[in-house]
């Protein structure tokens, strides 16, 4: 029994940190320039689509070039689609996120087709590593890792670089910002970017664990918006905790009540957001209330 | 016959005959008969979704939740309660109603994205549910073998549909009219507002999402009946975005809107799905180009075709008639208080955020039927009073009690609601709602209709009528047709005290119901603010000091959230710690030689230049016709009193405002309509009111981001600011006022610059810290040009080459400091007490 629950630990931490990857982008999106990107998932979806098609061209390079492509993506969409909304109603750019979410998860049907594709993890990361109680496939092992070393990078670049400082500055007050002589316009688009890239590398990861089919987009943005709210808007830390909280409590109740496995999040918010209004770590933001 | 034709174009009568129509019209494209009965029960999903949208203001993703439950309900009842498919209909819509109340109570309570986000938890929760639950719900494959025993023929079922459907309609066309309806478009505007006028918004915006999930439910319900069987997928989070479509494609603004947008959703994705799978492309497309260019949808177009642009059509245009004679507010009647009783006292209130001490230990009595200001420089924590006392923000101490009862711990609204009533700071009024409507709905709080649910709001004579007197009273009674947002400054200031006076309040506190108003203004709303002290009690903040000293009875003034003075006008303007406070007389004195040797500088070129600007925010300018110019090597002066325009010049000068005419020249270059950051890069550098030094950045780390080459190089940064340095990995929300003023200044200092601009820098600093800044600025008077805005007046001329004085948006004097030290004629004229 207990090595049933450690093993559905494990795999819950690597749940975890998927969702993690796929919620920092989002989170990051959202403390910069104030939109709930509800597009997230179909930039997640891409990543793992990209990813299988250059896959049989470029071998490994897919796995770099697939985010790349999408970040790519994601500016082009922010400079066309969504700067002429900023300044105008919120609730527009809300809406207009909605939009390219069912307009890209309907072209990943019509290009790819609505069948779902297998995708295999390289031979080198196939079979099994048994440790003690626990048994995990190395190919999550390696997921685990991989989304570490993202994640800390990613904590790297926001606390020690140019970039990072301007990005946390900006959540707070990006009109300083820009009377600071920085072009917020270029930033915005650098950071959605960024975030969209990052929700890439969490599709191309995830493709061998979940099957890549257009729906993946949903089983990715709904987890998201969980884990950021969970740990509170803006939050780095917060959406760590959050994401294995959530990652781990899923993978539990797959095993105990597998009814309730999607459930168990949205109650879990649910919850936790009646009990603390901004989430775990959340800061008190005008902006968002 | 105008009102026949009224009546043929009522809404709920163009959308019975479109919907009556539909089964024959729709086969002749192509379309089966039984689409329309599909159309009729979205457009009453859309519609009951856009009663919280378009109205409320509250982005619901839970329409859909309604939606498959009440479906779910409906069809499990029709299988195991009643099998009677009226009573099912009924069932579904209930069980959608209490569903509604529960979720509710659960969630009201949180504001903005957090509501929005629940409500999404909530409708992924419900598709689980349903999804999972197969024993009751039928899972996948939903519940079936649901017969439709009555009506059966699709017609007769259609018709049906549409009579529900247009009592629904008519219902919530009711509700829109009525007094809670326009409260909750009032919520949509301005929450906080409503709030202040005695209402309680939680348990209205309760009361609109119950309604909205009821209606939603009903529709839910004939939903069921319509295909005889229910499916989970309504519940996904696709669909979840069907009413948002509707409602965008129709209009959000737009009482059919949700109709047209059902009417086009759905014939659309009919026609398209025949044509080809991934119709959804189309479709997101299409959403795309609505949002990008008419957000209103199809009703925004049709607007702008018959020329009425961007005006909504949630509710009937009309304001009722004026009556025959307008009278003034009859206000003897509402001196309900004995002259010279306290009622307001205030003991040991004290409020501190974080180490910044806001108000410490006040002690204030106001007096019945008295004009009682409070005036202090900027900073001093006038405003937050106001807040505390209103309930609008919480203390750390102290009692108020109104009328002799302890409101220390009472509800905003309820404090209202016992006679305290308040304009605001900056204009707070409903931006999309007429200047009528605005104070209707104001004086509507009196009135024990207040929340009536069916009863037509315009149809309640008292309230009207009241709405008149008020708007006369105040004098804007031709602009009653006018939206809010139209209106120019001072008719909104105007508009402000209309709508604190419309609740029949036993004091009034005003919070600089002057600002920004010119003198044929001032003179009127002074008058006005004079004869309401007759038969209210007013307790008001303002800074235009020489109406203030000939208005009041009483003063207080307040300074860095201490009392340091009370009394009698004269006594006021000739007490010596008054004038310390306002003219900074506190004697920091620089030496006296570096002031004359820059007297004697001969005429220097012009750096920066700006000729005739007008600017403000929204409709009215703040800024007229501003001259001022700052030469090469000068530190220039512009003083004046709070809420002349100091700080709005300087936005305009970086660019943060846009200027409506006029010129800024730079070094030669055109800068009056560059953006922020392209105007630091030419060279000018702003330490901003209040320093908005970034919190969560270290020391370091707020200099190292402003850095660029050219600028000042970190050590020598340190070297004007050794407190800095000790500080360095110190956290910008834990810093001193002094150390954020002077990470402020060195932040300017990081780029090349060759101007910078000064807001307020010495603002809630010990003197001290001030006399430590003023050194540190007077290092950098070679360096580079200042121009500083400032009104300790005393500090600054001693320092400055030249200075301007601004009055109400307009430059009164300009000329060197020396001869305005000098000058105290009109030092005391246009800066003191």
């Amino acid at each position: 029994m207990t090595e049933l629950i450690v093993s559905q630990v494990v795999n819950g931490l690597v749940l975890g940190f998927l969702y993690v990857l796929i919620a920092i982008g989002l989170s990051i999106i959202f403390g910069m320039l104030g939109i709930v990107n509800f597009a997230h998932g179909v930039y997640f979806a891409l990543g793992a689509y990209f990813a299988l098609t250059l896959r049989d061209s470029l071998g490994p390079w897919a796995i770099v070039l697939a985010p790349l492509g999408v970040g790519i993506v994601g500016i082009v969409i922010e400079m066309t689609l969504m700067r002429p909304l900023y300044g105008k109603e919120p609730l527009l750019g809300l809406f207009m996120t909605f939009g390219i979410a069912l307009f890209i998860e309907e072209l990943i049907r019509t290009i790819w087709g609505a069948a779902g594709h297998p995708f295999n993890p390289p031979a080198l990361l196939s079979g099994f590593i048994v440790w003690g109680p626990v048994l995990v496939t190395k190919y999550r092992l390696f997921v685990l890792v991989v989304t570490v070393i993202i994640l800390v990078g990613l904590w790297l670049f926001l606390q020690r670089t140019r970039y990072g400082r301007i990005i946390r500055a900006g959540s707070r007050d990006p009109e300083m910002v820009s009377m600071l002589g920085i072009n917020l316009k270029r930033v915005f688009t650098a950071v959605f970017g960024l975030g969209t890239a990052v929700a890439g590398i969490a599709g191309v990861l995830a493709a061998p664990l979940w099957s890549v089919v257009p729906s993946m987009s949903e089983a990715a943005i709904m987890p998201a918006f969980v884990v950021v709210t969970i740990g509170g808007l803006g939050s780095f830390g917060g959406a760590v905790i959050s994401g294995l909280l959530v990652g781990v409590s899923v993978a539990l109740s797959i095993q105990f009540w597998p009814a309730a496995s999607t459930a168990v999040m949205y109650a879990l918010m649910i919850l936790i957001l009646l009990v603390r209004p901004r989430g775990l770590l959340g800061e008190s933001w005008e902006r968002f209330e | 016959m105008k009102s026949v034709r009224k009546w043929l174009l009522h809404p709920v009568v163009v959308a019975g005959v479109v919907l009556a129509v539909l089964p024959f019209v729709l086969p002749r494209i192509g379309s089966s008969a039984s689409l329309a009965t599909e159309i009729a029960i979205y457009a009453l999903y859309g519609l009951g979704f856009n009663l919280l949208l378009g109205y409320t203001g509250l982005v619901s993703f839970g329409a859909s939740a309604f939606f498959g439950a009440a479906s779910y309900a409906a069809g499990l009842a029709m299988l195991h309660f009643f099998n009677n498919i009226y009573l099912s209909i009924i069932f579904g819509t209930a069980t959608s109603a209490v569903l509604g109340l529960a979720i509710g109570l659960l969630i009201l309570r949180r504001r903005g994205i957090y509501f929005s986000l629940l409500t999404l938890a909530f409708t992924q929760l419900f598709y689980e549910i349903a999804f999972k639950w197969t024993d009751v719900t039928g899972g996948e494959n939903g519940l079936q073998g649901i017969v439709r025993n009555t009506l059966v023929s699709p017609l007769a079922y259609h018709y049906f549909v549409v009579a529900v459907v247009l009592c629904g309609i008519y219902a919530i066309w009711r509700i829109a009219h009525s007094p809670f309806g326009r409260v909750l478009q009032a919520i949509r505007d301005n929450q906080q507002r409503v709030l202040c006028l005695g209402f309680d918004t939680t348990r209205f915006k309760l009361i609109a999402f119950v309604l909205s999930s009821t209606f939603i439910g009903l529709a839910g319900s004939l939903l069921t009946f319509m295909i005889q069987s229910v499916y989970a997928d309504n519940l996904n989070w696709q669909h979840a975005g069907d009413p948002v479509m509707m409602t965008i494609l129709g209009g959000i603004h737009h009482f059919l809107g949700s109709t047209w947008g059902a009417l086009i959703f759905l014939t659309l994705s009919d026609k398209l799905s025949s044509i080809t799978e991934h119709w959804w492309l189309v479709f997101g497309l299409i959403l795309i180009a609505f949002i990008l260019l008419s957000p209103e949808g199809v009703s925004g177009i049709w607007m702008r075709l018959r020329g009425r642009g961007d005006r909504w059509s949630l509710t009937d245009q009309e304001i009722p008639p004026q009556g025959k004679s307008v009278s003034l507010l009859d206000m003897e009647s509402v001196a309900a208080v004995e002259a010279d009783t306290p009622v307001l006292e205030v003991r040991g209130l004290s409020k501190r955020f974080g180490s910044l001490v806001v108000a410490d230990k006040i002690n204030l009595t106001v007096k019945a039927r008295t004009l009682h200001s409070v005036i202090g420089p900027n900073g001093a924590g006038k405003t937050t009073f106001f807040n505390i006392l209103t309930g609008l923000m919480s203390h750390d101490g102290g009692t108020v009690s109104f009328l002799g009862r302890d409101i220390t711990r009472m509800a905003a609204h309820k404090r209202i609601d016992s006679g305290l009533a308040r304009s605001f700071q900056i204009v707070s009024v409903f931006s999309h709602l007429t200047v009528f409507e605005t104070v209707r709905v104001a004086a509507q709080a009196r009135s024990p209709y207040r929340a009536s649910l069916w009863r037509d709001a315009y149809r309640l004579p008292e309230v009207c009528e009241k709405a008149w007197a008020l708007l006369a009273t105040v004098g804007i009674v031709e602009r009653a047709h006018e939206l809010c947002s139209n209106l120019a400054h001072g008719e909104q200031r105007l508009l402000e005290i209309a709508v604190a006076l419309a609740t029949n309040p036993e004091l009034l506190l005003l919070d600089e119901p002057l600002a920004g108003l010119g003198d044929a203004d001032r003179e009127r709303i002074g008058t006005l603010i004079r004869n309401l002290s007759r038969h209210h009690t007013v307790l008001l903040i303002e800074h235009d000091i020489d109406r203030v000293l000939s208005l009041s009875d009483c003063i207080t003034v307040f300074h860095q959230g201490h009392i340091i003075a009370e009394g009698e006008p004269s006594r006021i303007a000739n007490d010596p710690a008054v004038l310390e406070a306002y003219l900074g007389r506190h004697g920091i004195r620089r030496t006296p030689s570096t002031s004359s040797e820059n007297a004697a500088q001969p005429d220097r070129a012009p750096l920066l230049t700006m000729r005739g600007i007008g600017a403000g925010y929204n409709a009215s300018d703040v800024l007229q016709n501003i001259d001022l110019e700052v030469r090469e090597g000068e530190v220039v002066a512009l003083l004046g009193r709070n809420g002349v325009g100091k700080s709005t010049t300087l936005m305009t000068i970086m660019g943060m405002l846009s200027p409506s005419r006029g010129s800024i020249d730079f070094a030669g270059k055109n800068i009056a309509s560059l953006p922020p950051d392209q105007v630091n890069k030419c060279g000018i550098a702003i330490v901003p009111e209040g320093r908005r030094i970034f919190p969560n950045l270290s020391v370091l780390e707020n200099l190292a981001l402003a850095q660029r080459e050219g600028g000042w190089p970190l050590e020598e940064i340190y070297r004007l600011f050794p407190k800095l340095k000790a500080r360095q990995d110190a956290r910008g929300e834990n810093l001193s006022g002094g150390e954020r003023q002077m990470l402020a200044i060195g932040r300017a200092l990081c780029a090349p610059q060759r101007l910078i601009l000064l807001d307020e820098p010495f603002e809630g600093l010990a003197p001290s810290v001030v006399a430590e800044v003023l050194a540190a600025i007077e290092q950098l008077r070679h360096k580079t040009s200042i121009l500083l805005v400032e009104h300790k007046v005393d500090l600054v001329l001693d320092f400055a080459d030249r200075a301007y004085i601004m009055v109400n948006g307009q430059i009164v004097y300009s000329g060197e400091s020396r001869v305005l030290r000098d000058d105290m004629e009109t030092q005391t004229k246009f800066l003191g007490v």
